[in-house]
């Protein structure tokens, strides 16, 4: 077991190191496809060590649960992580600090309303969305797919059973 | 496996819990109470853990963590998963989700379709996009990220040390 949790730290560890040097090296079109990749590979050269290790270690009868202990906490790292990423990746907050930042002159509400708060950002997130198959661009506008569908009910019902407000 | 079930069991009791507290209670820093809940529900995590047979009376030998401490660890990472992973960002994205509020919106519209201009007019129903942003200021000024001064957005040294971090990792991973 603790074979299983070293490797998957190891191999989380890997994962991370791919990614970012992929992602500084190239630019990648679509994040969310390439880090799905790196982090797939990671888990399958894992579950070889893992197995390679017990076999040989006489330690068969425990190979499934070491497996699945194993690829959960790699698992479980990349949920810890993910969250973390899209706050560097997407945050508008982040990115509003990074503005008023780089500027040489007086930042204004006005200026970052205009900026962050405006139709240019609205659509290019909606090209986004179509680009990932949440929405699809008829004549009128922007419309749900079926996975955009779905997700909207889904969280519309969580909404309601928090009790939560509209949000966003 | 013992692990598994104590994560498994504990996440689905504080999912149960927090969403009594959120329909019976108005709670207005939902983040800070979740995180503050979760971090209490930790030491109960731990003594349960401690408190019984490794095999919970039914596993088999095959499913049975030899290590108590490693199986703690592990324990407490998929409860960790579940939580900050799991519930918090699940509480995120549907509190606070840029695109989830997007979809919703078009959903909710009369012909089921919007433009950019639409979405700007009629985000997070009816209160616009301007409210979603004036949201994320509000959000800064509480964190001490920025102040304003004479009309202007000033950063406070926390915001610049901010910037510096994230600046630096978004060059790094070449994001736009």
């Amino acid at each position: 077991m603790l074979l299983a949790l070293i490797s998957a730290v190891g191999f989380f560890a890997i994962f991370l190191l791919v990614k970012w040097q992929y992602f500084h090296q190239f630019r990648v079109e679509s994040h969310s496809g390439a880090t799905f990749w790196i982090v797939t590979a990671a888990m399958v050269a894992n579950t070889i060590l893992v197995t390679i290790w017990l076999m040989t270690h006489q330690e068969g009868g425990k190979l499934l649960q070491a497996i699945l202990v194993s690829n959960l906490s790699m698992a479980c790292l990349f949920v810890l992580y993910m969250p973390f990423y899209y706050t560097i990746a997407t945050s508008l907050s982040v990115r509003s600090l990074i503005f008023i930042a780089s500027r040489r002159e007086a930042t204004t509400l006005s200026v970052l309303l205009a900026t962050f708060a405006s139709e240019d950002i609205v659509r290019k997130r909606m090209q986004l969305m179509a680009h990932n198959r949440y929405l699809f661009k008829d004549d009128e506008g922007f419309r749900l797919t079926r996975r955009g569908l779905f997700v909207a009910r889904v969280f519309t019902c969580l909404k309601r059973l928090w009790s939560l407000g509209p949000g966003g | 496996m013992k692990s598994l079930l104590l994560a498994v069991g504990f996440t689905v009791a504080y999912a149960i819990a927090i969403t009594l507290s959120f329909r019976t209670v108005e709670v207005r820093e939902r983040m800070l109470v979740m995180t503050t809940i979760f971090l209490l529900s930790v030491p109960l995590f731990i003594a349960g853990h401690l408190l019984t047979p490794l095999d919970l009376g039914f596993l088999s030998a095959s499913w049975t963590a030899e290590e108590s401490l490693v199986d703690l660890a592990f324990a407490l990472l998929v409860y960790s998963a579940g939580f900050f992973g799991g519930i918090l960002q699940l509480y995120n994205l549907a509190d606070r989700g840029f695109s989830l509020r997007i979809l919703i919106d078009i959903r909710e519209s009369p012909n089921g379709c919007l433009d950019a201009s639409g979405v700007v007019r009629s985000y997070s129903a009816g209160k616009g996009i301007g409210w979603m942003y004036k949201k994320r200021i509000d959000d800064m000024l509480t964190r001490g990220l920025i102040v304003i001064e004479k009309e202007q957005v000033v950063l406070t040294p926390r915001g610049h040390k901010l910037v510096g971090l994230f600046g630096s990792l978004r060059a790094y991973l070449r994001l736009p």
